[in-house]
């Protein structure tokens, strides 16, 4: 990357979740800084790394030192990194989370991971075309529009095997195939980044980091199927994305990449942005069709698929941003190579994104095969404040929550499914001992009923139906029949209604009521919440033998809940406490516990 | 025409359709499978999940109502697992339906509960929730309930096919509510009142208010008719109970009827209704007994016969009559009284359209069928008021549009229609004869019509180009559409393979326009199904046919054939005259020859143009007998009022639009006597004995007169000529006195001359009572008028004050008001085209001023 300039090179990370963390500032500083100093340096900006949880990043890129990466960076730390690092050539160590010839603590998050979709993330400059022409950007358009056809394309992306990564991981080059072998005076891509599952934003840091490797992914989507025309349905609530995602529209349009007669051949493309509206049913395909069409956002029973039906009733062919960011690197690599990754059924990688009590959370992509323990403990460093490992959730609302029985299953479509999880577009929320599997299954499914779209009686009743079973359940109100209820509504649920988002609604449910059976039981037969998240459900109590009398317990309860004497032993009044939990906090002998 | 398959449901071979759906098929073998969502006649979404079924080989269950049939497919409808879905989605449902089946209207009919039951669900294991929202009883017509609304989203889909496209749902998931735009009532947001989305409704979400306690669903007895409003004549279902009338409905729930045929009966057992006939004493209409009354008619006609002679004796119906009514009605005139002034609203309604037909095809029946509309590729739609005036034909319009067929409206106004067309040629008000030449010119020009056919059947080309030359001179100044737009309707028109129907008002036609329309015909050999001449009273098409028209005996002969004459005067045993008579218009105006009127059903002082011209003529008769079923505006003026009976009491049949014979059954008991039991009577005492012993009989007398109301068909004429007349204007000029032009028309819930739908609910949805001036914002604005402005129109004839509507479709400088409320009228002109007999002008002069405001307005 350094190549012909000698001047050293600052690259801030301005994603979304580094801007969150002060990378505007972080740049601000730098440039103060260098200003002050006198020293010439220049500054850069790229997209997401990945390493979210050492957000603000910034490199610095020396002819000496090559590439180095600082995590947690904070405006105070910027004069020391340019005096130290780009003046004196000495890098600032304690704070390098990843730089040739440095072993961190980090060093594994990123060594064990297979960066296709990712690869230009994080290093590259998003809204420079150049930056990413350099790194062989428009090379495979180039190629297929001048020595493959279109039907050799999708034999290249049939062969790799690569499934949709929206969620149901069906075969990109079927679909593609359907496309183009259906009638219709017109086609249409669509690029489905509307990115609903909370907790999800692989999507978004690709948009934002590499936006070109998408454009470039649908302008050979169109050439295969024969489509000349295609939207990105972003969701609005990604203004950097879309901003991007414009400003490489742009780019692509005046290098000729996009537009008539792409690179001097009769290839037509153009591509529209469309902002969704933020409903979660929106990203379902024909639902998302029917808000760029200028309906209402609702579902539509298939068959007929959008492939022969789709966009204004013209053959369609709707993928998935991931899926586009891989096609690029397929056609130069080579469908054998991309295969021979990942596993019978599921090839190449995919990216998730980890989060909940994890310590080293952010964006991974990893080649399918892997488990979900190594993804876990070696990638994502294993439980935040050493707690224990208790579940994770694959797939966000759709998805379903696995126990630790089931960490050494390798990550593929069909060994996920089975666990009754699905791959989904990538969420992985892990939870900890401090989490109550009940809370969370009610968590995903308030989500999920909340985003019904209302159409279907089982999905706008059922999911509502069960929300109030769940509810009950936590707060102490639940019978053993509910339990029997519960489990009937979820598969009927699951059985019966017209979309994917009523279908997969229960997973959470189901896959709790399976794997974390007790933790229901308990809550209704002892009326307890072992994880001490369902305040109806938890009782606060003083040890006797821990107790000191000290009475600063007292002084912090907000209803006078707690009685006793000075110097003598304290007790709390169940009636009156609230489970506000200040008590336990304040407590210097660790006297008080949850029950 | 689809190829069949075979396939399989519960065990049994069943050979059907291709292309059909899974529930369809099984209807077919007479399997149900539940659904609610689904609504034959309406597209399905799946919505409901009710109708799933197992399909051998498919691993999830399948939505029967969507998934079409595959040759050899299995399909089960009643595994445990299909069971156990159904059940759950009635559960579900049942969860919030907070609905109380003990005095609901639906019980019984309930779809919901038909399926509640069918599943054995005694009771939902869930809380029911009350949804808490208000019921709307803001309009007269429908109640809207929401709380049982369950979200099937059939009365969406109806109200877009054949509504005016005003529901939808709104928000999502357990708050979606059905809604129409900004939650407004009905009446605020454009509502036909049709009332479709409550035919469909499958539950008591959607009710008509008339029915709310007044019958539980098995009680009501159900009696088939039609429509006795616009010239449609829906089939229709009336619901009595015990002699009541509580509902009207369709054999089909997706059957389409407009407000007027749904809600528009109310009127039939309306306390006005009059029972006893009436004699004026002193100046009053006084009660009399049947006997009293009739004698009393007999013996003042048989003075004025004898006195003055027949031709001095004339008689009026109404075509919202029976056939067998108004056939006997001219039986009656012609061979009892002995004269041809017999003539009905056929003159002022469809006059030109039915003489020419008759000229040029030997036959009133030229008409396609409605259901060729609905299958055409090209509809010209020449004056575009028809969603008001017939409501279905407008529904088989927007079918027709939705099957992407091309639409050519040609209308001053920019109504619904238009704004939905292809092609909208908004010409000068009255210039509909000149632009339609100016098509037809055009035509000629770029050789788009049928040589072929020009050539062999048509006798006068030569002398109709000439025609069309002098015609076509100027047409773009004279109808304000532009050249192109022109040629583009003439190359829609000329396109010869295409199905092309011409669609026209014939009320709102006058005599030059029908020749244009024919001669259009003629031009592309459209003869058969090329044209739809909309009648604004169901049995208009009837009553020339039975020969209520001054010139035609019975089957459209005219009078002078003495080979008719001479059969008819066999069978009716009496000398018939052989001079046409007088027509409706010529009875009615100063200097009549006329002494004494019988008038049936018609209320010529609102429906005929001129009011005090109409009252003077008809004051100044020496007697005058009206026969109706209210005391109206005309029947307060009689000598003798008889009291006939309503289409609900009636036997008998209609002929409508399409030329259809429509039966109408007796639903109720008569209220009064039989229209046609008084006219037989009166010609018994009369000392012409009409003896047939039921409406049958009649009906066998008008099939031995008629062949094609046995089965036969019309006489045509093989070879054709082109129909040429210039004979200017048919509105009167505007000036600086007068400088507005008054059109009169139909809206959508008033009728005719109002005296049935001024006494039925629905009028109370009309704007200002249905008494308006509706006039174009821009000309409002210059004087000085808002919404509600009272103001004074005034004419050559007379003046009267009504309310100011703004209404954005009419163009500048025309002004619109209903023809059913007697206040029009008395600005429009009575003066006569010759050759019709007919109103030859169609818009009248006027002058608006804007009348100060005094205190609150009131439309007296
Ligand atoms: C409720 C629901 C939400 C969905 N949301 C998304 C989404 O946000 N992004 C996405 O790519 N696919 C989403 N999908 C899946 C899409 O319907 C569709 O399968 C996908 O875009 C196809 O792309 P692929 O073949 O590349 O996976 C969703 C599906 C459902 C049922
Ligand atoms: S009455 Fe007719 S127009 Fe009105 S909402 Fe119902 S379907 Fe629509
Ligand atoms: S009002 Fe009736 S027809 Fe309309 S959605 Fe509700 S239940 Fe269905
Ligand atoms: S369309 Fe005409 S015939 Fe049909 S219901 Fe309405 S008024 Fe009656
Ligand atoms: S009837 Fe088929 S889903 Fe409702």
């Amino acid at each position: 990357m350094m190549g012909e300039n000698a001047a050293p090179k600052i690259v801030v990370g301005l994603g979304s979740c580094g801007i969150a963390a002060g990378a505007r500032e972080v740049l601000a500083a730098f440039e103060r800084e260098l200003k002050r100093q006198g020293v010439r340096a220049k500054l850069g900006r790229t997209g997401c790394l990945g390493l979210c949880y050492r957000e603000v990043l910034a490199d610095v890129i020396t002819k000496s030192q090559g590439r180095i990466s600082y995590g947690n960076v904070t405006p105070v730390m910027v004069p020391r990194i340019v005096e130290q690092h780009i003046i004196n050539d000495k890098p600032v160590e304690e704070w390098i989370v990843l730089g040739d010839g440095y072993t961190t603590p980090d060093t594994d998050f990123l060594t064990r991971q297979y960066r296709i979709v990712l690869r230009n993330c994080g290093r590259i400059d998003p809204e420079a075309i150049e930056e990413y022409v350099a790194r062989d950007g428009y090379k495979a358009l180039q190629k297929v529009l001048a020595e493959i056809s279109p039907e050799d394309v999708i034999s290249i992306i049939k062969e790799s095997g690569l499934r949709g990564r929206g969620g149901a991981g069906f075969p990109t080059g079927l679909k593609w195939e359907f496309t183009r072998k259906a009638k219709g005076d017109k086609k249409y891509i669509i690029c489905n980044a509307d990115e609903g599952d909370p907790g999800a934003f692989m999507d978004r840091s690709v948009l934002e980091g590499d936006p070109h490797s998408v454009l470039e992914g649908v302008l050979i989507a169109g050439y295969a199927v024969g489509a000349q025309e295609g939207f990105i349905y972003v969701r609005a609530e990604y203004p950097l994305a879309v901003k991007r995602l414009k400003v490489a529209l742009e780019q692509a349009k005046s290098h000729g990449f996009l537009g008539n007669n792409i690179l001097g051949t009769p290839f037509n493309f153009n591509i529209k942005i469309k902002e969704g509206a933020g409903a979660f049913v929106c990203g379902e395909e024909t639902a998302l069709i029917a808000s760029i069409e200028g309906r209402r956002g609702m579902p539509r029973l298939r068959p007929p698929f959008p492939a022969t039906s789709g966009l204004w009733g013209k053959p369609t062919c709707i993928n998935n941003v991931e899926t586009f960011a891989n096609i690029a690197w397929i056609i130069s690599n080579g469908a054998g190579k991309y295969s021979a990754i990942g596993t019978e059924k599921s090839k190449g990688t995919k990216v998730f994104a980890l989060t909940g009590r994890i310590k080293r959370s952010g964006l991974v992509e990893v080649p399918m095969g892997i488990t979900l323990r190594e993804i876990i403990f070696d990638i994502g460093g294993g439980i935040k404040d050493d707690g224990k490992f208790k579940a994770v959730q694959l797939g966000g609302p759709s998805g379903g929550c696995l126990s630790a029985d089931l960490l050494d299953i390798p990550i593929d479509y069909e060994t996920i499914t089975q666990t009754g999880a699905i791959m989904g577009s990538g969420g992985m929320v892990v939870a900890d001992e401090r989490t109550c599997m009940v809370d969370l299954a009610k968590f995903f499914l308030s989500f999920t009923q909340n985003e019904s779209c209302g159409e279907c009686v089982p999905c706008r009743l059922g999911t509502k139906r069960m929300l109030e079973i769940l509810i009950r359940l936590t707060q102490g109100k639940g019978e053993e029949e509910d339990l029997y209820l519960l489990r009937n509504l979820a598969r009927d649920v699951k059985v019966a209604s017209l979309c994917g988002l009523g279908q997969t609604a229960p997973n959470p449910v189901l896959t709790t009521l399976e794997y974390f059976k007790e933790e229901y039981e308990a809550h209704v037969r002892e009326r307890r919440c072992y994880a001490g998240v369902c305040t109806d459900l938890t009782v606060f109590v003083i040890k006797d033998n821990l107790c000191k009398g000290c009475g600063i317990c007292v002084k912090h309860c907000p209803v006078e809940a707690i009685v006793g004497k000075r110097k003598e032993i304290y007790h709390i009044d169940e009636s009156k406490c609230i489970k506000c939990g200040l008590c336990m906090e304040h407590c210097p002998f660790d006297a008080i516990y949850r029950a | 025409m689809s190829q069949l398959i075979t396939l399989k449901i519960e065990g049994r071979e069943v050979t059907v359709p291709d292309g059909i759906t899974i529930i369809e098929a099984a209807t077919h073998t007479g399997i149900d499978i539940p659904h609610l969502c689904y609504c034959k006649g309406l597209e399905s979404t799946g919505a409901c999940r009710l109708c799933l079924v197992e399909l051998e080989g498919a691993k999830e269950l399948v939505v029967s109502c969507r998934r079409k049939v595959k040759s050899g497919m299995v399909v089960r409808t009643r595994t445990d697992r299909v069971l156990e879905a159904r059940r759950f989605v009635v559960e579900l449902i049942l969860s919030n339906h907070p609905g109380d089946c003990m005095s609901c209207e639906r019980n019984g009919t309930c779809e919901l509960q038909k399926y509640a039951y069918e599943l054995g669900i005694e009771k939902t294991r869930f809380t029911v929730k009350d949804l808490g929202y208000p019921v709307d009883t803001s309009n007269p017509l429908i109640e809207r309930n929401y709380n049982l609304c369950i979200l099937c989203g059939r009365c969406i889909r109806i109200c877009k096919t054949q509504g005016s496209d005003i529901l939808d749902f709104m928000q999502r998931g357990m708050v979606t509510k059905v809604t129409t735009p900004l939650d407004k009532p009905l009446q605020e947001v454009d509502c036909d009142f049709c009332g479709s989305c409550v035919a469909v409704c499958p539950v008591a979400a959607l009710l008509e208010r008339s029915r709310k306690f007044r019958g539980r669903e098995w009680e009501l007895n159900k009696t088939k008719t039609a429509c006795s409003y616009c010239g449609c004549s829906c089939d229709l279902l009336i619901n009595t109970k015990k002699g009541e009338i509580v509902k009207v409905t369709t054999e089909e729930k997706t059957d389409y009827l407009c407000a007027r045929g749904r809600f528009g009966w109310d009127y039939v057992q309306n306390g006005e209704r009059l029972k006893v006939p009436r004699i004026k004493r002193d100046g009053k209409l006084v009660e009399c007994t049947w006997d009293e009354a009739l004698d009393y008619v007999a013996r003042r006609l048989s003075k004025i016969k004898d006195t003055h002679g027949p031709h001095s004796l004339g008689g009026i119906v109404s075509a919202h009559h029976t056939n067998e009514v108004i056939y006997l009605f001219q039986r009656f005139m012609r061979a009892c009284l002995g004269t041809n002034n017999v003539d009905s609203s056929v003159r002022l309604l469809s006059y030109p359209a039915v003489a020419d037909f008759i000229e040029v095809f030997g036959t009133p029946d030229v008409a396609c069928s409605l259901a060729e509309i609905e299958e055409a590729d090209t509809l010209f739609i020449v004056h575009s008021d028809v969603d008001m005036s017939s409501p279905f034909v407008g529904v088989e319009i927007k079918r027709a549009s939705k099957r992407e067929a091309k639409l050519v409206t040609i209308d001053p106004r920019s109504t619904r229609v238009a704004e939905i067309s292809h092609l909208y040629l908004r010409l000068k008000p009255g210039t509909e004869a000149i632009l339609l030449n100016g098509i037809a010119h055009c035509m000629l020009e770029e050789g788009l019509y049928s040589r072929e056919f020009v050539e062999t059947k048509c006798s006068n080309m030569d002398q109709f180009k000439e025609f069309l030359t002098k015609q076509a001179r100027d047409v773009e100044r004279k109808t304000g559409v532009s050249k192109e737009s022109i040629a583009k309707a003439a190359r829609f028109y000329g396109e010869s393979d295409k199905k092309v129907v011409i669609i026209f008002s014939p009320e709102a036609s006058d005599i030059q326009s029908v020749h244009a329309i024919i001669n259009l015909l003629l031009l592309t050999g459209r003869v058969k199904g090329g044209v739809f001449p909309y009648m604004p009273l169901c049995n208009l098409r009837g009553a020339a046919d039975m020969g209520a028209l001054s010139e035609f005996y019975p089957g459209c002969k005219v009078v002078d054939d003495s080979t008719t004459r001479r059969k008819l005067e066999r069978i009716y045993g009496a000398a018939l005259p052989d001079k046409p008579g007088l027509s409706s218009l010529e009875m009615i105006q100063s200097g009549t020859t006329i002494s004494g009127l019988y008038i049936l059903g018609e209320n010529p002082v609102v429906s005929f143009p001129n009011t005090t011209e109409t009252v003077k003529a008809l004051t100044s008769l020496d007697f005058l007998v009206v026969q109706d079923i209210f005391l109206t505006e005309t029947a307060k003026l009689a000598d003798v009022v008889l009291p006939g009976i309503s289409f609900a009491e009636s036997s008998g049949t209609f002929t409508n639009s399409e030329g259809k014979v429509k039966v109408i059954n007796r639903a109720i008991d008569p209220l009064a006597r039989p229209d046609w039991k008084i006219i037989a009577e009166l010609s018994s005492k009369m000392g012409y004995p009409l003896d047939y012993d039921s409406e049958e009989k009649i009906m066998d007398e008008i099939k031995t007169l008629i062949p094609a109301y046995s089965g036969g068909s019309w006489d045509r004429k093989e070879r054709y000529s082109f129909i040429m007349a210039d004979m200017g204007r048919s509105y009167e000029t505007p000036d600086s006195t007068h400088p507005y032009l008054l059109m009169t028309g139909p809206t959508k819930f008033d009728f005719y001359d109002g005296s049935r739908t001024s006494r039925s609910r629905i009028s109370q949805l009309e704007p200002f009572q249905g008494e308006y001036l509706g006039i174009n914002p821009e000309d409002a604005k210059s004087l000085g008028i808002t919404e509600g402005s009272k103001v004074l129109v005034s004419s050559k004839r007379g003046s009267i004050t009504v309310a100011a509507k703004i209404d954005e479709s009419l163009p500048l400088g025309l002004v619109f008001m209903p023809a059913h409320f007697s206040g029009s009228n008395v600005l429009t002109t009575s003066d006569i085209e010759p050759t019709t007999r007919t109103r030859k002008i169609q818009l009248s002069a006027v002058a608006i001023s804007q009348l100060e405001e005094v205190g609150e307005v009131t439309n007296e």
